[in-house]
């Protein structure tokens, strides 16, 4: 198992937003996290990441604990990599200077290297001719695929994406669920927070259904989209369907 | 007004202006460091330094730098330390300005996006080094138009240095007025020379503030 | 303590609190007539007349820049020379300090009348209300809201730059400090440390619930 996590709650100010969730994930497995807002999905996110302290049970990345109270938080979000909705992107720094501050800082790279690594991602996301350009300059769409290199200049392990397309209009979703489809098929490691069901279809090796901050269902995508086994995953699944007005 | 007087007395203005500048410089520097200081600690609400930042900052924001003079250049050498009026100028100052600057900093460490702040933390960045490389060059820009605000404050209450006994402008200013009965002149000088000063300043910083509002990083404007 | 004690002697610390009650006094005037005269004047500020605007413009970036004590000079020297005014230095603080506090009290109402979306007016008018409706309940609430933190930060300025007239001769605070320990020079010499902290912790005790008030409001109507 790459990722485990088990028995973990969370709560805001004793209100609970996540109850005894058991998730592990294998190695090249892309998940799929889906259900109604603010269910929780990306607060277990943020957990994964270290972003928000949980009250009781445990994360596990390599077996190796990680809500220990000594944790090194900065090597072990080396190996995660996370993009956010939006404007994560740091807007005083080009594209590539965005690309290039992590690996020189943290990981003491040296430019040249980093660079032409930084150049190779962004010519396959195909953004090759924006190394310059300032996120302001950028479309949304844009935007995130070069937050998308971004985390992947760390060489992660695993990637946590967290509603990247909520905020994007219609018309440049596509293009920044491409990436992730690719990544996809290079075999990344992935958890994905995302309202898009048919993306979602297309991608997941697994489905994670979470209502009221617990796992309802866990299901293929297959099953989970024509026939899903809970009643609470069939009426979160009617939300997307229109019946035709006779 | 006699233009001859005025040709005569403009020297000394100048030098006193040059005095008050060099003060002033020195005043605002510091008042920088000590405002980016209590800046960060309050963002990390740095336990101890936190309470001592919230504390210095309402009482010198509450109270008149006027009164701080006093207390430094008069009250001081009462317990043995004794200061000299350009020490007291620049404490003074600083001790002002530290305030005024830290909360120039703080709202733009406010404005900056929290999710910048995540977003670095999760590329393995440490909290000081997100502070350093991406809050703090964001926060500063987002700053530039109450920071320059701030100098154009500082500078105008160096006027009261004349209290500590220092030759500034305004100390010619009385000096002539008082000795010699030149008021015009003295005062259309004294006008004159904070025009100098202040105006480039002035212009200087509506500048940087339309740049900052519609360019920021990347912009074309 | 001895030296703290010289307070507590005869009227000292009366004489003190008149002091204080002079700078107050001071202040308080020029507040209340800088916000009546800043009303008007912001409102003329917003005109799109070219010259009412060249008019305010010049005159607020006169008073900005100068510093409020050469504005202190200006009048009580000044003024007496020009117009053979001889003016006292409470006449001469007051009038400064009015002139000053107009042109910022002009410039933010002027700043907190267009700050108001067009989209308001609209959506008042929208729902039928009268132009007088849309001004009482809409447009002047949401103005005041924008008015007051600010009006209210004006005034602990105020209070603080009123410490200046000692500088032209008034009898407020600072000067009455002086005046005791002038006066027990001899018998109490290391007095001025201990008039000068007092006198730095009454303006604080005056400014700082006054500026934690402006702060708790604009905190509570930050849109």
């Amino acid at each position: 198992m790459l990722l485990t996590v088990e028995k973990l709650n969370k709560a805001y100010d004793g209100l609970e937003v996540l109850r005894n969730i058991d998730l592990s994930v294998e190695k090249g497995e892309v998940i799929v996290v889906i259900g109604p807002s603010g269910c929780g999905k990306s607060t277990l996110l943020r957990c994964i990441n270290g972003l928000e302290t949980i009250r009781s049970g445990s994360i596990s990345l390599n077996g190796e604990l990680l809500n220990r109270p000594k944790t090194d938080w900065s090597s072990v979000r080396q190996k995660i990599g996370m993009v956010f909705q939006s404007y994560d992107l740091f807007g005083h720094l080009t594209v590539m200077e965005n690309l290039l501050l992590a690996p020189m800082k943290v990981r003491h790279e040296d430019r040249k290297t980093a660079r032409i690594r930084a150049e190779a991602l962004l010519e396959r996301v195909g953004l090759g001719d924006k190394s310059r350009a300032y996120p302001r300059q950028l479309s949304g769409g844009q935007k995130q695929r070069a937050a998308i290199v971004r985390a992947l200049m760390m060489e992660p392990e695993i990637m946590l994406f967290d509603e990247v397309t909520a905020a994007l209009d219609p018309e440049m979703v596509r293009e920044v669920l491409d990436v992730i489809l690719e990544l996809a098929r290079d075999g990344m490691t992935m958890i994905i927070v995302t309202h898009e069901m048919q993306f979602a279809k297309a991608v997941a090796d697994r489905v994670v259904f979470i209502d009221g901050g617990e796992i309802v269902e866990q299901n293929t995508p297959e099953l989970f989209f024509t026939n899903p086994d809970t009643e609470r995953a069939k009426r979160f699944l009617n939300i997307f369907q229109f019946d035709t007005p006779k | 007004m006699e233009w001859g007087y005025i040709a005569k007395y403009t020297p000394m203005y100048a030098t006193a202006a040059l005095l008050t500048l060099r003060i002033a410089a020195v005043g605002i520097l510091l008042s920088l460091v000590v405002g980016l200081f209590c800046a960060v600690v309050r963002h990390f609400k740095i336990p101890i330094l936190n309470a001592i930042a919230v504390g210095y900052i309402e009482l010198s924001r509450n109270t008149p730098l006027l009164v701080q003079l006093f207390l430094l250049y008069f009250g001081l050498p009462k317990i043995g330390i004794k200061l000299s009026g350009e020490a007291c100028a620049v404490i003074g100052l600083t001790f002002l300005g530290g305030s005024y600057m830290a909360e120039a900093f703080r709202s733009g460490l406010v404005a900056v996006e929290k999710i910048q702040h995540e977003s670095a933390l999760s590329l393995g960045l440490t909290n000081g080094q997100t502070m350093r490389y991406v809050l703090m060059p964001q926060a500063a820009a987002l700053a530039v138009p109450a920071l320059t605000a701030n100098v154009i404050f500082l500078i105008k209450e160096t006027s009261v240095f004349s209290a500590v006994a220092l030759a500034d402008l305004m100390y010619v200013a009385k000096d002539l007025i008082g000795l010699h009965y030149n008021t015009d002149e003295a005062l259309v000088l004294l006008v004159a020379f904070y025009i100098i000063i202040l105006l480039p300043i002035s212009l200087l910083a509506s500048l940087l503030e339309r740049r900052m509002r519609y360019a920021g990083f990347g912009g074309t404007a | 303590m001895r030296d703290l004690a010289v307070l507590l002697e005869g009227r000292n610390l009366a004489r003190l609190f008149e002091g204080l009650w002079v700078t107050l006094r001071l202040s308080l005037s020029s507040v209340l007539l800088s916000i009546v005269l800043g009303i008007i004047v912001g409102m003329f500020m917003t005109l799109k007349n070219p010259v009412t605007r060249a008019v305010s413009r010049a005159y607020l970036e006169f008073v900005r820049i100068m510093p409020q004590l050469v504005l202190l000079f200006l009048a009580y020297f000044g003024l007496t020379r020009v117009f053979g005014l001889n003016l006292s230095g409470e006449t001469s603080a007051v009038l400064v300090f009015t002139v000053w506090g107009t042109a910022e009290m002009g410039d933010l109402v002027r700043g907190a009348v267009t700050s108001i979306p067009r989209y308001q007016y609209d959506s008042a008018y929208a729902l039928g209300l009268t132009k007088i409706q849309a001004y009482i309940f809409v447009i002047i609430p949401q103005t005041l809201r924008r008015l007051v933190p600010p009006a209210i930060n004006l005034t602990t300025r105020m209070i603080k730059t009123t410490s200046l007239v000692v500088l032209i001769g008034v009898v407020e605070v600072l000067k009455v400090g002086q005046q005791i320990i002038e006066a027990n020079r001899y018998n109490a010499p290391g007095a001025a440390l201990w008039i000068y902290i007092v006198i730095f912790f009454l303006y604080f005790l005056i400014c700082f619930p006054i500026s934690r008030f402006g702060q708790l409001l604009e905190n509570k109507w930050r849109d």
